[in-house]
């Protein structure tokens, strides 16, 4: 593939793992259903159910966690600090599948929360899911590389 | 990669977390709906204290049975429709405080409760549903009246106990 396929390739990979964080952030901060600010408490027992983080830590977590999701999906978008914002993405997916793994190895049937309240698809489902978006956050990464080693690096423009 | 450039990338990460931790702490700030950085330590959210809060389907049977329990079904309206525990009122936790209606009309004042316990009930063990209702009633001063139903849901059909 040349410059300009990678490049293509670079493009639609970041704004597509853009797309599924900033939905993943914004389903977490607002409820679609009401047209309304989100219960944070919601997430905050989401991430509970998972058993894996210590209580005074929910509530932060719940406040940060989509924010930071939002922002590095920003940073996606704008093509600014793009490897940058993927291996944090690359973090917190690693996190979510250590997650879930260990919830289903512990016979837990919890809800993911990973897209709001409203995010109830199987565990099964949202595992696959995230090694899924784990190869799309990769693929950002090698179609970077390969774009830049492939001749003079093309113009960065979103 | 020179040690500068993975300083220089590390570093990157960092702004980026941190601009986003900026901006969650404004928003939470000015949401109202923000919480509280660290909660409550004798919130729900504690394991330990919805542990001490449950009960198991034995017990809720003897206070349905002598009328010492108002029995709160905390599933999505849905979930209660296809069959909930005798005489459960449904008060569905996504819906809070808006889906409290029925139940508030139903509970004695807080200083009245005269032995009486507020069942709650969800899904499953540890559910977030109970978590959240038993969360609001203490919240209303209905801390020492409310119990959880150990096991949740499943745990009263396997004991094959009534249903409505």
């Amino acid at each position: 593939m040349g410059k300009t396929g990678w490049l293509w390739t670079w493009r639609t990979l970041r704004w597509l793992l853009a797309l599924i964080f900033a939905a993943a952030a914004i389903l977490k901060l607002f409820d679609p259903a009401n047209l309304e600010i989100a219960d944070p408490t919601r997430f905050v027992g989401d991430i509970r159910n998972y058993r894996l983080v210590p209580w005074w830590s929910l509530h932060a977590l719940a406040i940060l966690l989509p924010w930071i999701e939002l922002t590095c999906a920003g940073a996606l978008v704008i093509g600014r600090w793009t490897e940058e914002a993927t291996v944090v993405l690359m973090g917190f997916l690693v996190v979510y599948i250590v997650g879930i793994s260990a919830a289903m190895a512990r016979g837990l049937d919890i809800h993911c929360g990973c897209f709001g309240s409203y995010d109830t698809a199987p565990m099964v489902a949202v595992l696959v899911r995230d090694i899924v978006f784990m190869g799309i956050a990769a693929g950002v990464i090698i179609a970077n590389r390969r774009r830049l080693a492939t001749g003079r690096p093309a113009v960065e423009s979103a | 990669m020179s040690v500068r450039a993975v300083v220089g990338f590390w570093a990157r990460m960092a702004a980026l977390c941190v601009a986003g931790a900026g901006l969650a702490a404004l928003f939470n700030t000015l949401s109202p709906k923000g919480i509280a950085w660290v909660p409550d330590p004798n919130s729900g959210v504690r394991d330990e204290v919805l542990r001490e809060a449950e009960i198991d389907v034995d017990h809720v049977w003897e206070l349905l049975q002598t009328g010492q329990a108002i029995v709160v079904d905390a599933r999505p309206g849905e979930e209660y429709d296809d069959g909930h525990i005798p005489g459960a009122i449904n008060t569905s936790a996504q819906a809070l405080p808006g889906s409290a209606e029925l139940l508030m009309a139903q509970l004695p004042p807080r200083d009245a409760m005269m032995g009486m316990t507020i069942l709650v009930y969800c899904q499953g063990q540890g559910c977030v549903d109970s978590m959240l209702v038993f969360d609001f009633l203490a919240g209303l001063g209905y801390r020492e009246s409310v119990r959880i139903l150990r096991g949740g849901w499943p745990a009263w059909q396997d004991a094959n106990m009534p249903v409505e």
